[in-house]
């Protein structure tokens, strides 16, 4: 790679261009460089640590957050406010155009491509690391954007283990794909569909279930898919005008038992 | 108001509608609407237990068009509260793959080739009259509990022999032995309520953050609510679950018993011991010569001098683990304000001291007096959906009979001959084979004392569980006169080298009950029908039995000749040997509603069925009061909680093997492993399972999404040992034991890190099976055998053949 012009050309010079597009790259290189900083376990052994290290004493896995917070010496403080840029325009109050049914059909497509049915957990497109405490609240627990990236915020309140439930999309190195599976005819519900109006111009009613969905903004929100956002953000109260479903939340049915040793109620 | 009395009407609209469905049995698409049926936007939403593991997790099942098309956690479940793992999110897919076994095969020469079901019933038939008690039966702890019952009454109450035992014997057994030896009942007095209370959870060789993820999330989650749980974890292997852990202590293989008597000692020695619980609850037990279940009686001042040698620095030296983690142990049991839950199951179970171990952990507990309080229980967790509902309640295995019954006793012989209306003499007092005696025999010719002439498995695949198949299985295959029947979902390890092959429904393409770890029966209705001409593992069973019947067999007549498996409806027999016929009834209720009245023996008191089509599960002893409704337990042997407990006796172990009242303290020694690694084979072998796959992964490697994310099996390496040997993530090598040898890929710092020294190697894989390689030593009490440890050696692949 070439290195940026020299910094004292003039600011007629036409090659200003040029130095504010070494910047941008630099800009991304750095960007780059503390993500692939972060990620987990080298494929090779590393070489052989210094002697007298074996202790049979407690160790724990700090999470990547852990890590960030806990940083000491002479670079303790240099990744602090740097996630904060790509949190920018996160949390957009400006009304958007009302979806269309191309873009809705296209948004329930991709969230096919990366769930077995509508209301499974999505796999995981990156890789993870494949022992530790996962460090997903790190990008997810209020979702990020690089670019057309996304990491979206979770669409449910945070659980510590998030690789209990989502399972990563591909095969993890150095494990080879399996080669001959027979196919599976599971046909999942794709969407749960459009929610129900009382009349046109009604607030649609929930089509899917709050649990595991609570984060509205989640799927609806500025980063949503385009056929899924909502066309006004700047509302935040979701529930107030969009009504959940009894027989979809598992509410009123209850035919169990009253707990029989007086547990909560 | 108007919500209460809607709830009202809507659970006794329920109830009536469960009854008739008790009385009348069901539609023959068996797609009516049952008790908790939720409909809506095209989908009906149904309860169902989760297919695999022994959690016990809820989940509604979202069916459409006669297809399972989703799966949502069952927020009315108490054991998961809405929230599944990774496979449960994906148990609906595990019905759909492409190859699932659609009609019975019979090889012929080299292939397997089409049969009708009659023919199939027929040669079954045949194999059994030709010499009932040659004929055995290996089942699994997912045989549904009804499935289980028709099992053990169409052998141990119809072909006079105890020829049938359970692949829970790999996994559970040593449980059970712990259990007997100090309670003198089998199963947990506690529950996973435990885990919302305790103040520090000990995982004993233990990794919960895959194996049981669901109540793993259930204390972590705590954490994140701000409580505060300090979590332990001692095992051989760094895991998930370690990194969740405020302290991980590893351990040598085997040591563990060390460990737990080290634990012992500093609670004795310094007085910290819980004298009022022990001097009230307690009596102390040793190995006997020769050696027992019960064991003999030994004095505190004997059990003292037992435990002498076990000091910190001795421990220390044997298990590796510090004095300084020993003595943290030993204090959090020594304090009696704490609530401390021990978690344990293969790890444990797996061992050729499995039942002194499980002994020694429920020791642990009674000495510190964390006994009987919520949050202070040691519990042993299972790893199949109905281990403890079908192999141990129901009792699938050669020494058992139904309800906690032993086929020793004369006694209980007689009850169960009046429950079955047999005539008297019918059920035999002779043991019959244990899992690996029974694959022995069946591998060893008729001349040599091989008297296993056909074996019929059912709901399992041994050819890839078993330990040593070299020895155990495959040698049968090319003995004379050996008949292999395998019933299951999809081809595996097993049907390939099957003679006759029956495919079966699964999960929710059949009417089903299990029980869960922590006593919870839960019970299901058929949803979805079963591809081609795949049935019921039950209707098998009872078909085959009734071929039996037909052909003047005594053995399948009751007192008054009627068919052992009779089912009636408005006063006359429905014929539920005919496929056609067998939904005309509720099969599963008649058979639950048998079997159920085995089980007030132990205090282990079931409910009718219809209690368990409207709850989500409920814990025995389930006793019924004095307003007519259904009470569960919670926690047993404790006063405020199980009703079988005297009043004003706090503790009460009622079924205490000194007939005193008392649970056993056992004392046992630390013992060499049968096989530790030497010049020949350096390493460690352990193997176990990843939270993608279940068991040999014949249902979860055919779901995408979980194949995707864990394809092959493969061989951990700690790095120094990679560095050592030479070796990279990717590279091929081979692992050696005395008993065979394998090819895996090498993954280091991937799903688990071992020490220094040792490998580990997950069995889900059937193209990379492990079990070639372990060990076929097992308990001498359980029988169970050790996977968890051998002896093995890797050497590195030639370049060249590694690119191969």
């Amino acid at each position: 790679m070439s290195a940026p012009p020299a910094p004292d050309d003039n600011e007629a010079n036409p090659q200003a261009r040029w130095i504010q597009m070494g910047i941008g790259v630099t800009v991304a290189l750095a960007v780059t460089g503390f993500f692939v900083g972060i990620r987990p376990a080298p494929e090779r052994p590393e070489p052989a640590p210094a002697a007298g290290t074996a202790a049979p004493a407690a160790e724990r896995a700090p999470s990547y957050r852990e890590l960030q917070e806990a940083r000491r010496g002479a670079n303790a403080r240099m990744y602090e406010g740097a996630l904060e840029p790509l949190r920018a325009g996160l949390d957009s109050r400006q009304p958007i155009p009302v979806a269309t049914a191309r873009q809705r059909a296209q948004a329930v497509a991709d969230r096919k491509a990366h769930r077995a049915y509508d209301g499974a957990p999505p796999t995981v497109p990156h890789e993870v690391d494949p022992l530790g405490a996962p460090g997903c609240l790190a990008c997810h627990e209020r979702g990020m954007k690089l670019g057309a990236r996304v990491a979206p915020r979770l669409s449910h309140p945070p659980y510590p283990n998030c690789n209990q439930c989502h399972a990563v999309e591909a095969s993890p190195k150095p494990l080879a794909p399996y080669p001959d599976m027979p196919a599976n005819h599971f046909t999942g519900k794709a969407s749960a569909g459009n929610g129900s109006r009382a009349w046109l111009g009604a607030p649609p009613a929930m089509p899917h279930p709050v649990h595991m969905r609570s984060e509205c903004g989640s799927c609806h929100g500025p980063t949503g898919h385009p056929g899924l956002r909502t066309s006004h953000p700047e509302r935040q109260n979701c529930v107030q005008c969009h009504a959940s479903s009894a027989m979809l939340d598992q509410r009123g049915t209850s035919v169990g038992l009253p707990s029989a040793t007086g547990g909560a109620p | 108001m108007e919500r209460r009395d809607f709830l009202k009407s809507t659970a006794l609209a329920a109830a009536t509608l469960a009854a008739s469905r008790l009385a009348y049995g069901q539609e023959r698409a068996a797609v009516a609407p049952s008790g908790a049926e939720r409909k809506g936007s095209g989908l009906s939403w149904q309860k169902a237990p989760c297919r695999f593991c022994g959690t016990g997790c809820h989940v509604q099942v979202g069916v459409e068009g006669g297809k399972v098309v989703a799966i949502a956690g069952d927020q009315q479940a108490e054991v998961n509260k809405g929230l599944l793992c990774m496979k449960g999110y994906h148990v609906g897919l595990a019905l759909y793959g492409g190859d699932r076994l659609t009609q019975p095969l019979l090889r012929k020469g080299d292939k397997q080739v089409p049969i009708s079901w009659e023919e199939a019933i027929n040669i079954i038939a045949r194999r059994i009259l030709q010499d009932p008690k040659g004929f055995g039966l290996y089942g699994s702890g997912q045989w549904t509990i009804p499935e289980g019952y028709a099992a053990t009454k169409l052998v141990k109450g119809g072909l006079g022999s105890h020829q049938i035992d359970a692949n829970a014997r790999l996994c559970m057994s040593s449980a059970v032995t712990g259990f007997l030896a100090t309670y003198g009942v089998d199963e947990p007095a506690g529950c996973y309520d435990d885990l919302d209370t305790c103040d520090v959870l000990i995982m004993w060789g233990n990794n919960p953050a895959e194996m049981h993820p669901v109540l793993f999330s259930r204390v972590i989650d705590r954490r994140s609510r701000g409580e505060k749980v300090t979590l332990i974890d001692i095992g051989t292997r760094k895991t998930r679950t370690s990194t969740f852990c405020d302290h991980v202590l590893r351990f040598k293989p085997n040591t563990d018993l060390a460990i737990a008597c080290g634990i012992a000692h500093l609670l004795v020695e310094n007085g910290t011991w819980n004298r009022e619980f022990v001097e009230a609850h307690c009596a102390f037990r040793a190995p006997s010569e020769p050696a027992t279940l019960q064991g003999k009686a030994i004095s505190f001042e004997e059990y003292r001098k037992l435990l002498a040698p076990y000091t910190p620095a001795h421990v220390e030296q044997l298990s590796g683990v510090s004095q300084k983690d020993l003595r943290m142990l030993a204090e959090l049991f020594g304090r009696k304000e704490l609530r401390i839950t021990s978690l344990w199951c293969m790890g444990v179970n797996q061992h050729t001291r499995g039942t002194a171990m499980n002994s020694l952990l429920h020791g642990l507990h009674l000495l510190s007096g964390h006994f009987g309080r919520p949050g202070d229980a040691p519990t042993s967790l299972t790893g199949q959906p109905s281990a403890c509902g079908t192999v141990r309640e129901v009792g699938t295995l050669a020494q058992a009979l139904p309800g906690g019954r032993s086929v020793t006793s004369a006694e209980h012989r007689q009850q169960m001959e009046e429950l079955w209306n047999l005539p008297a003499g019918r059920i035999s007092d002779k043991i019959g084979y244990h899992a690996v005696q029974m694959w022995e025999r069946f591998s060893t010719p008729k001349e040599k004392g091989g008297d296993i002439h056909t074996l019929w498995v059912q709901v399992t695949n041994p050819a890839q569980t078993l330990p040593n198949r070299h020895k155990l299985v495959d040698p049968s295959r090319t003995l004379p006169d050996k008949f292999l029947i395998v019933s299951d979902a999809y081809p595996t390890a097993t049907t390939r080298i099957a003679d006759l092959v029956l495919p079966s429904a699964m999960w929710v393409e059949k009417n089903g009950m299990v029980g869960n770890s922590e006593r919870r029966t839960q019970q299901w209705f058929k949803m979805v029908n079963p591809p081609g001409q795949a049935r019921d593992d039950a209707w098998q069973l009872i078909a085959v039995a009734h071929r039996l019947f037909e052909l003047g067999f005594e053995g399948m007549k009751d007192r008054e000749g009627r068919f052992l498996f009779e089912v009636k409806k408005d006063g006359r027999p429905v014929p539920i040997w005919d496929f056609a016929r067998y939904y005309d009834v509720n099969v599963d209720a008649h058979l639950f509603e048998e079997y159920r009245k085995s089980t007030r023996l132990k205090h282990k008191d079931l409910a009718p069925y219809e209690e368990y089509v409207k709850a989500r599960g409920l814990r025995w002893p389930v006793v019924q009061q004095p307003d007519g409704s259904w009470r569960e337990t919670r926690f047993r042997f404790a006063e405020f909680d199980d009703p079988y407990v005297a009043k004003g006796r706090g503790i009460q172990f009622y079924h205490s093997t000194s007939h005193d009242d008392r649970a056993q303290i056992w004392f046992a020694p630390y013992e060499p492993p049968p096989e530790s690694p030497d010049g020949e084979f350096p390493f460690w072998l352990c193997t176990g399972r990843v939270i993608e796959h279940w068991h040999s992964g014949t249902m979860t490697m055919r779901i995408p999404q979980l194949q995707h994310a864990m394809p092959q099996a493969y061989v951990e390496l700690n790095r120094a040992d990679a560095r050592r040997l030479g070796v990279g993530n990717g590279d091929q090598v081979t692992v050696e034991t005395r008993r065979g040898s394998l090819d895996l890929p090498v993954w280091v710092g991937g799903r688990g890190e071992p020490p220094e020294g040792s490998l580990f190697v997950p069995f889900f894989d059937e193209r990379l099976l492990i079990n070639m390689l372990t060990l076929d030593e097992y308990d001498p009490f359980s029988k169970q055998p050790d996977y968890k440890k051998c002896a093995a050696r890797v050497r590195r692949r030639e370049a060249r053949e590694a690119k191969g």
